[in-house]
């Protein structure tokens, strides 16, 4: 199974996208055999989004500010419904992000990110994965913390990812349904 | 660090996330307010928890931590005083609008965008001066456009 996702780097951030699917790859290819593909990648020229002023990331009651709210509108329409946003940083320097709009589903990942922090937020996005306090887990809630890498997901964690309505299956294009 | 912070705070600070610290300031716990100025004001602190405390005090809305971001204003990074410029725009304080206008020349233009952001913000009286110059002098055109959005 794979998961379709478009990436939109807001110009002057400066990501590592083949490190970033390369252990996205490591982790869920092994651990619940799902894929990450990149069906759109662009580069936009956003100064006002390169750090973004976000009024929080909280799983619940998340207030989406102005600036959140014209990011996520970016890269829309790509046939993916999942969006990556690769910026500068938050005005916290945090790594990255997994709230998003309510109709907008995605992630920020900023220049600071650790070689996990891409996969980390998007296994936040699909399946809605929270935090746990194993340090050899994926979710584990500072990616700079993980030990024993590559990082393990639970077979909840796994099955959460597999049961989000995001992923397609190889033979649902192939065969065209 | 003078003082050992909770490991609440602590991991709160290393997080790849803002969450657990907008939950740590939704709490509101005393010991971690003192705990949070004194990160921000401290030199030999990671710079990274520094910007971080700044982020939370500013959300915090404790008007008496303006001191400590300014006492550290000098020893900040760029991502550092980003979170200062943020934080300044929501304490709302005098003293935080006079030291975001301060910075309307720093040399990073994101800094600037979070200085336009905190005068609009904190909507004080000299606030519109200070704006209205970014409006017309700032040498990136999308932070002069960014001004005049807001110039009554």
């Amino acid at each position: 199974m794979f998961l379709p996702i478009a990436v939109v780097t807001i110009q002057g951030a400066t990501p590592q996208p083949a490190r970033d699917l390369d252990r996205a790859t490591l982790v869920w290819g092994q651990e619940c055999g799902v894929f990450v593909d990149v069906v759109s990648s662009i580069t936009i020229d956003r100064p006002d989004l390169l750090v973004l002023s976000q009024t929080d990331c909280q799983v619940t009651g998340h207030v989406v500010s102005g600036e959140e709210d014209a990011l996520f509108s970016l890269g829309r329409n790509t046939g993916a419904d999942v969006v990556v946003y690769y910026v500068q940083a938050d005005t916290a320097g945090f790594f990255g992000c997994a709230a998003h709009p309510p109709d907008r589903r995605g992630a920020w990942v900023g220049n600071t990110n650790t070689e996990w922090t891409f996969i980390h937020e998007l296994t936040h996005v699909v399946g809605r994965n929270l935090h746990v306090t194993d340090t050899d887990n994926l979710m584990f809630s500072s990616t700079a913390g993980i030990t024993n890498p590559p990082p393990e997901l639970t077979d909840q964690q796994a099955r959460r990812i597999l049961e989000d309505p995001a992923l397609l299956c190889v033979s649902s294009i192939v065969l065209n349904c | 660090m003078q003082e050992r912070l909770s490991p609440e705070l602590e991991a709160a600070l290393q997080a790849d996330e803002a969450g657990a610290l907008n939950q740590i300031v939704r709490a509101r716990k005393p010991e971690h307010l003192a705990q949070l100025r004194q990160v921000a004001a401290d030199e030999t602190a990671p710079p990274l928890y520094r910007s971080r405390a700044i982020y939370a005090l500013g959300r915090w809305g404790e008007p008496a931590a303006v001191a400590d971001i300014v006492r550290g204003l000098p020893t900040l990074t760029e991502q550092g005083r980003l979170s200062a410029m943020d934080a300044l725009g929501r304490l709302a304080t005098p003293e935080a609008e006079r030291v975001l206008a301060d910075h309307a020349d720093d040399g990073s233009p994101q800094v600037r965008k979070l200085v336009v952001e905190g005068l609009v913000r904190a909507q004080g009286a000299a606030a519109q001066s200070t704006l209205r110059a970014i409006a017309e002098r700032d040498p990136e055109g999308w932070l002069r456009e960014l001004a005049s959005r807001h110039v009554k």
